[in-house]
């Protein structure tokens, strides 16, 4: 529902919370501000995927409420005051988890499709 | 979790930075987009403009922002709180009756739970006090006897359902000081009772093995009061001598504050006693109180089943002193609130269960009222349902609503607790025998305001749950518009939940009425039992001559004989008498008896007399009335013809059908021949002597005290022409006069004693009769209420009736058929409640059954016509409902 396909013929629909896994595996590397996250998950897919920018910011905040990410300001690489997002030990557990959960559904998913 | 509120907690009290923080977030991230576009070659506005739309309108993101931050619900919740504050405010009248329904609710629940708690629920100062258990003798499985050491033998060798054993014997012991006499409740123990209960002294030491052998020092344990009293609470204490009862004992310690077990003690000894080789005849007695921890794991049913199994092997071993009785396990807690019939545990519970129906009736009347308002402001919420609001989103509102009220409530109700409270701990409901600091101590704690917390959560859920589900339910919007315009036709899902609540309320109050009906009855044919004295304007004390100090029975009846005399010489007095036990007291002496020429049919039975010694003035002293032959005189003394006055449920048992008078009868079972025969020169009516069989006739015999050679503590009677309590001081003066270190101990009135046995039975009956008449009045008001509101409503049917030509009987009589036909629905169901409800009390009444008719008739009779009357107001108003009026209004 947050990540949408660019293309509009065939919009591929995310399950829930598939943002919120790509924002804290993006932390992962080092902290970033709330615009390179975005550049970066498009980056990293190679375009296929865009990140609706307004749906990015409640995103970041509700994982801030959880506890997974702590946000600091910072200065940005265009010399701007930016808010900088960094994963916290819980996230880095919750992402660990998250992502086996994820590599099962797809590796599942695939396996059916390739022998039913 | 903890993140997760911190956060929004926080994020609510910073709300201003908050939205700063996320505005100029929004801003960084534009300028970054739009720095990006600038790259890409684009014009600065353009690549502003295309920022902006990929950001898809800043507005929005700061909402989604607001959302997530968490402070959205509670805002929301605050919001309904505000609003709900402000409906009360705007509707004064509605919220005073609400929250005092509440109050009142909440109010005399608290109160009772409190006694509750501090009766049977509030730790005492005693480690797992619930596993320590009171073993009781019972004669012919209902009649109360203290235990032996025969029994605490058996126990101790014999039983593995206990980790520790203890036993103590109660007494008056006198505590000369520095020439100065005081009588105390002290009490005779083993070391294993103080190790039994956990107890430790807070100075000092337990009595050790050498000090509770016969022959072995003289110890004693004090009091922390009597410490603090007559020692001044010196440190120097531990070793000091001091006299009791005539024998130099050395103190070796000082117990906790408060601690007064077994019964208000302030003074132990040890108990110096050999079991092994001990005679029969010493063992075999019920002077003792037997008390055992549980060991753990095993439960008080368990160790009950064990000692009932020794009790038995008792009888068989010791015939001819435990014929005849069985053993029972109590809670040391339930002993200490002198309730070995569990009367006084039953009572309670039966008047909490009382109070949270009243409780019930309350929330019913309080959901009548919100559903009332609830239907008027059916407008309002179909109109917040037009405009979006989701029906989860209303009932969420109406529940805090509910809440707001329930906490006001709640808080009315601790208001309202305190007084009661403090009324209770006044009538004091139930007599302790010790801890009454603890026991009697009906105050908050944390459990009373946890139960409060609790009852409080209760109304917010009960209370708004009817108007939320059907202002939740979905509803066709214009119908409700259109209905609202007209008012004409009623809300008939409002009309029938109305209905549903009154019935229930009356349904509810009816049991109410019926136990409260019976209760009263119970108290006061209770009241009116006739106790065989006259119990008014007699002044009682305690005196125990120490064997030491009076060794020989001829020296304890010159000196009674010359306490009498100096007494009845007093100002006010009548005449005086001496007892070895007056009646009603926590201890009644008993003794088995025999009769001459009658062998007992049933060997096992084991016929049982009230056993009193008494001086010749008593019987008329008391005011018991002789039925035939006489009374006691001076001419029976020691060696004139041993004689005896029985009562007459004696004389049923012993001669039935025969004439007593000259008949013989002696102490001791059949096979016992110790004892002398004794004449029967008179009968007098029963007296009720033994307090635990109030409720019963048992048989008692008088006997000459000097004629029977005994060491019984003594209490004086004194009848008077003045206020007993007046000359309490001259009597205590007159006792000094005969001797100087005999003093004199709880001094009281006889009808102090005899008020004490029905306090929990009066506070029952005046209790349940309150609840219930509070709960009438709430139920009618309640019908009024609905009836009042049905016809306001209905004013358009009954108008547009009467212009067709509808008689104003006719209308009146409708409008009472709808309250008569809730009435009885209520009532019917209510009959149903009752009559299992009454037969919980069956075990706490007297004088009445638990089906009695008249009450039942009585009560239905009256919540008929409370109910009619409550409703000839609104119908009369129907009847009188103009046409055009009603019609024009529309």
């Amino acid at each position: 529902m947050t990540v949408s396909n660019r293309n509009p013929d065939r919009p591929i629909e995310l399950p829930q919370g598939t943002l919120d896994l790509l924002i804290l595996r993006t932390l992962v590397p080092e902290p970033r501000h709330g615009w390179a996250i975005s550049e970066r998950i498009q980056q990293v897919s190679s375009d296929l995927l865009q990140v609706q920018q307004g749906s990015l910011y409640p995103a970041l905040h509700r994982l801030e409420r959880r506890g997974w990410i702590k946000s600091h300001w910072g200065v940005s690489e265009n010399n701007r005051r930016a808010k900088f997002y960094e994963l916290t030990p819980a996230g880095h557990r919750h992402l660990q988890a998250e992502e086996n959960a994820w590599r099962a559904l797809a590796g599942a998913v695939a396996q059916i499709l390739e022998t039913a | 979790m903890w993140s997760d509120l911190r956060y929004r907690l926080s994020a609510l009290f910073r709300r201003r930075a908050l939205a700063a923080d996320v505005e100029e977030e929004l801003r960084a991230h534009l300028e970054h987009q739009a720095a990006k576009h600038l790259r890409a070659g684009a014009t600065p506005e353009e690549a502003l403009r295309r920022a902006r739309l990929e950001l898809g309108g800043l507005e929005q993101a700061r909402e989604l922002c607001h959302e997530a931050s968490g402070v959205h619900g509670l805002e929301v919740f605050l919001q309904d709180v505000r609003y709900g504050l402000r409906g009360l405010r705007r509707n004064p009248g509605f919220a005073a009756i609400a929250v005092l329904t509440l109050a009142l609710g909440v109010g005399v629940n608290t109160a009772i739970f409190s006694a509750l708690n501090a009766l049977l629920l509030r730790p005492l100062p005693i480690p797992q006090m619930d596993r320590v258990v009171y073993v009781l003798a019972l004669r012919e499985n209902f009649d109360p006897f203290g235990t032996g050491l025969a029994d605490y033998q058996a126990y101790r060798e014999r039983a593995h359902s206990y980790s520790s054993l203890g036993i103590d014997q109660q007494g008056s012991f006198n505590l000369i000081e520095r020439g100065n006499s005081e009588a105390l409740h002290g009490a005779f123990i083993v070391p294993g009772y103080l190790a039994t209960l956990q107890v430790q002294p807070v100075l000092g030491r337990s009595f050790n093995e050498i000090e509770c052998t016969p022959g072995g020092p003289g110890a004693a344990l004090i009091g922390y009061g009597l410490w603090q009293r007559r020692f001044g609470g010196s440190s120097q204490i531990i070793g000091r001598t001091v006299n009791v009862n005539g024998n130099a004992v050395s103190i070796v310690g000082v117990m906790p504050a408060n601690f007064d077990l077994p019964g208000e003690t302030e003074l132990w000894l040890p108990l110096q006693v050999r079991l092994e080789g001990l005679p029969a005849a010493e063992r075999g007695t019920h002077d003792y109180e037997l008390i055992g921890r549980l060991r753990p794991g095993v439960t008080l049913a368990q160790a009950d089943a064990e000692t009932k199994t020794i009790a038995r092997q008792l009888e068989q071993e010791l015939p001819e002193f435990r014929r005849g009785f069985g053993a029972e396990l109590l809670t040391l807690r339930q002993q200490l609130i002198d309730d070995i019939d569990t009367n006084s545990e039953r009572a309670v519970v039966i008047l909490f269960g009382a109070v949270l129906f009243f409780l019930l009736i309350c929330y019913a009347n309080v959901a009548g009222l919100l559903l009332a308002r609830g239907v008027v402001r059916e407008h309002e919420i179909a109109l917040r349902r037009a405009l979006g609001a989701g029906p989860w989103r209303i009932a969420c509102q109406l529940l805090t609503e509910g809440a707001v009220l329930a906490v006001f409530g709640g808080l009315g109700g601790l208001v309202l607790a305190r007084p009661m409270m403090q009324a209770l701990v006044a009538l004091n409901p139930v007599q302790t025998l010790a801890f009454s600091t603890f026991l009697q101590d009906i105050s908050l704690d944390g459990r009373v305001l946890g139960f409060v917390a609790l009852v409080t959560l209760l109304t917010t859920l009960l209370c708004p749950l009817i108007p939320a589900a059907k202002a939740a339910r979905a509803r066709d919007l214009t119908s409700v518009f259109r209905q609202g315009s007209q008012r004409g036709n009623t809300d008939r899902a409002g009309r029938r939940w109305l209905g549903v609540l009154v019935v229930a309320e009356i349904a509810i109050t009816v049991p109410l009425l019926v136990g409260g009906a019976l209760l009263f009855r119970t108290f006061q044919s209770l009241y009116r039992v006739d106790v065989g004295f006259r119990p008014d304007h007699l002044l009682i004390a305690h005196l125990e001559l120490p064997s030491t100090r009076y060794p020989d029975h001829k020296q304890r009846v010159a000196f009674v004989r010359n306490l009498i005399d100096k007494v009845e010489h007093l100002p006010g007095v009548v005449s005086a008498g001496i007892t070895n036990n007056t009646p009603l007291t926590a201890v009644s002496r008993d003794s088995t008896f025999t009769v001459e020429g009658h062998p007992l049919d049933n060997p096992a039975a084991l016929p049982v007399s009230s056993h009193r010694l008494v001086t010749p003035g008593y019987l008329k002293t008391l005011g018991i009335t002789l039925v035939k032959g006489r009374l006691l005189n001076e001419q029976d003394r020691e060696g004139s013809l041993p004689v005896v006055v029985v009562s007459e449920e004696l004389a049923r048992q012993a001669w039935p059908g025969e004439d007593p008078l000259g008949k013989h009868i002696r102490r001791g079972k059949q096979e016992q021949t110790g004892f002398p025969w004794l004449t029967v020169v008179g009968v007098v009516r029963n007296v009720k002597e033994d307090r635990f069989n109030f409720r019963i006739d048992r048989p008692v015999w008088y006997m000459p005290f000097e004629q029977q050679p005994s060491n019984y503590p003594l209490d004086l009677v004194v009848r008077t022409t003045v206020e007993p309590e007046k000359i309490t001081d001259a009597v205590r003066h007159a006792a000094y006069s005969v001797d100087p270190e005999q003093p004199l101990s709880d001094m009281t009135t006889l009808q102090t004693q005899v008020a004490g046995v029905l306090t929990t039975d009066r506070f029952n009956a005046l209790m349940m009769a309150a609840l219930s008449i509070l709960g009438l009045t709430l139920a009618v008001i309640g019908l009024y209420g609905v009836m009042a509101y049905t016809v306001t409503r209905q004013a358009r049917e009954i108008g547009v009736r009467a212009a067709l030509g509808a008689t104003r009987t006719r209308i009146l009589l409708a409008t009472l058929g709808r309250a008569a036909r809730l009435t009885g629905c209520g009532l019917l169901l209510g009959l149903a409640g009752a009559v299992a409800s009454s037969r919980l009390l069956a075990g706490n009444l007297y004088g009445v059954r638990a089906m009695d008719p008249w009450i039942f008739a009585g009560v239905s009779a009256l919540l008929l016509v409370v109910a009619l009357a409550a409703c000839l107001v609104p119908a009369w108003r129907a009847a009188r409902v103009d046409p055009m009026v009603a019609l024009r209004c529309e």
